[in-house]
């Protein structure tokens, strides 16, 4: 859930430390999803998304929000991560280690939420009003008026969105392999 | 529900975000220490220039669009050769590029772009613009490594070429200055010269050692200067106080002293066919060496890089970062006109070199994007 009115592009470009923390917050979740899903091994998945978000930090200086939303750039490192995990068997922890930071085991209950968050990572597709209804409502178990309300738009276009998002996750799940 | 590694990564990534802060904030009181070397030797002394000399602040600066001419030079190469480069030189019939990356120094074939050797400099990973920093010349390939956590300690690693191999190496530790936080090397009259924070120290060509040190004075509370760079006769270091304090290089004693008449310069590159001034904000300016007048100014993008100059002509790479493509822009030195202007196929640039009749071009994203004039 945001925390503020900023812009993804804002906090990435950004220097401060607080900034990032807030993207990462944003992100977090649908970065471990993703690979999740992709991966089908929770602790690949977390090591994958340790690296996508340290690279990401130490790389911002480098993003440009002319040349795409932080979204897609986060996910730009995202997708050249798993493919190099795909090619080597492995995640490398190249940037993890250059900024000092360990790798975390997991729990049990990690590896049920990442697992989780696989499950949920066809929101992505989505468009994102209908997912960001769907997030709203289904997973973080939130109330229609609330949702509209922060929204800002009446309850029943909230309703439609969700309906209208699950009808297409079914139909995207039919077209899973 | 647990989140706990959620929460974990957000602590991990919170501290190192912090320390890149606290980084940064000594980073930017370093970010105008660039050094960099005038005339026939260039080649091998802008390569102390670690990444690029300005921020981003975009205050009248002219957009691309209005500024295309003719753009004759060809971008023929986008390589791939290491997950960071920095500093890029050319000589002994290669191109040796800094791996900020893996702390080593490659050497790349210009003919078929491959890396025919690996040299290991260690040094500080997470160093201000990436360690090693290399300069080519006077028989040799020279690598600063920092030492990580001791406020700039160095060592100065010379490579031959003629074996890959470290010849020499030497901690750098002048009488009068025990933190000599040094930068880069710099070749002045043929001999290295490490040029850091505290001044220079003459290098043994052949072995590296300490052959003598040229300190440098600055303003009450100014703790680095903006820029220190040598020329066959003089050093010159430009302080806080907008002004250029020239040092004679053989008697050490100050041999005047330059108003700067650019209020946003960071660097001064003292060509023998003219002296230019770099500002922070994209801004490129010629000045009389004898009274600092400006002759002709200019504004490119929003950032700029230290430029190199061949037969009259000023290469420089340049940054819009309000949008458009990054730039490899041509410059008239005498009048500051624009020749051609060549989008490049990456962002970012962290240090430039000739090469033959090609300029290359490191990227903080590893590669090495190629020009052919």
């Amino acid at each position: 859930m945001r925390t503020s009115t900023r812009t993804d592009d804002d906090l990435l470009s950004s220097r401060d430390a607080t900034s990032f923390e807030e993207f990462y917050v944003r992100h977090v979740d649908t970065v471990l999803g993703y690979f999740a899903r992709r991966t089908g091994d929770a602790e690949l998945a977390a090591d994958l998304a340790s690296e996508t978000f340290a690279a990401a930090l130490a790389g911002r200086r480098r993003y440009r929000p002319s040349a795409g939303a932080a979204g897609s750039w986060l996910f730009g490192i995202a997708s050249r991560k798993l493919a190099d995990a795909q090619r080597r068997g492995y995640a490398e922890r190249r940037m993890c280690r250059r900024l000092g930071m360990e790798r975390i085991e997991l729990t049990d209950a990690d590896i049920a939420y990442i697992d989780a968050l696989g499950e949920t990572a066809l929101l992505d597709g989505l468009p994102v009003a209908q997912r960001d209804a769907v997030r709203a409502h289904v997973i973080e178990d939130r109330g229609y008026g609330e949702i509209a309300q922060e929204l800002d738009t009446s309850e029943a276009v909230v309703r439609q969105r969700v309906s209208r998002g699950l009808a297409t996750a079914r139909r995207m799940i039919g077209r899973q392999p | 529900m647990s989140q706990d590694f959620t929460t974990r990564l957000q602590l991990q990534l919170r501290e190192a975000a912090l320390r890149e802060e606290r980084r940064g904030a000594l980073g930017r009181q370093l970010a105008g220490l660039r050094l960099a070397a005038p005339g026939p030797a260039a080649t091998a002394g802008f390569a102390l220039a670690a990444v690029l000399v300005a921020v981003v602040v975009a205050l009248g600066g002219i957009r691309w669009g209005g500024e295309e001419t003719v753009s004759n030079p060809k971008v023929i190469g986008d390589v791939p050769l290491a997950e960071n480069l920095g500093t890029i030189g050319a000589g002994f019939g290669s191109v040796w590029v800094a791996d900020t990356d893996r702390q080593r120094v490659l050497r790349v074939d210009p003919r078929t772009r491959r890396v025919v050797a690996q040299i290991a400099t260690g040094g500080d990973p997470n160093a201000f613009g990436g360690d090693p920093v290399i300069t080519v010349g006077a028989g040799a390939v020279w690598a600063i490594a920092r030492s990580p956590g001791t406020d700039g300690g160095a060592r100065v690693l010379r490579i031959d070429p003629r074996t890959n191999r470290v010849s020499a190496r030497v901690t750098l530790r002048p009488q009068g200055a025990p933190r000599f936080f040094v930068l880069g090397v710099q070749i002045i009259r043929g001999v290295p010269w490490a040029v850091g924070a505290q001044g220079a120290i003459e290098l043994d060509p052949v072995t590296a050692a300490m052959r003598r040190f040229l300190p440098t004075e600055l303003p009450a509370g100014e703790p680095y200067p903006l820029w220190i760079t040598g020329t066959d006769t003089e050093l010159w270091v430009l302080t806080r106080e907008q002004r250029i304090d020239r040092y004679d290089l053989d008697s050490g004693r100050r041999a005047g002293s330059l108003p700067v008449r650019l209020p946003t310069a960071v660097g001064v590159l003292p060509y023998p066919q003219g002296t230019v001034l770099l500002g922070r904000t994209g801004e490129l300016a010629r000045i009389d060496p004898d009274d600092g007048r400006v002759a002709w100014r200019r504004t490119l993008g929003t950032m700029i890089g230290v430029p190199v100059l061949i037969d009259g002509t000023l290469w420089i790479h340049a940054s819009d970062t309000d949008g458009g493509r990054d730039r490899l822009v041509e410059m008239d030195l005498e009048t500051g006109r624009v020749l051609s202007s060549t989008g490049l196929p990456q962002f970012g640039a962290a240090d430039l070199t000739r090469s033959g009749d090609d300029l290359w071009i490191s990227s903080p994203a590893g590669h090495v994007m190629i020009v052919r004039r």
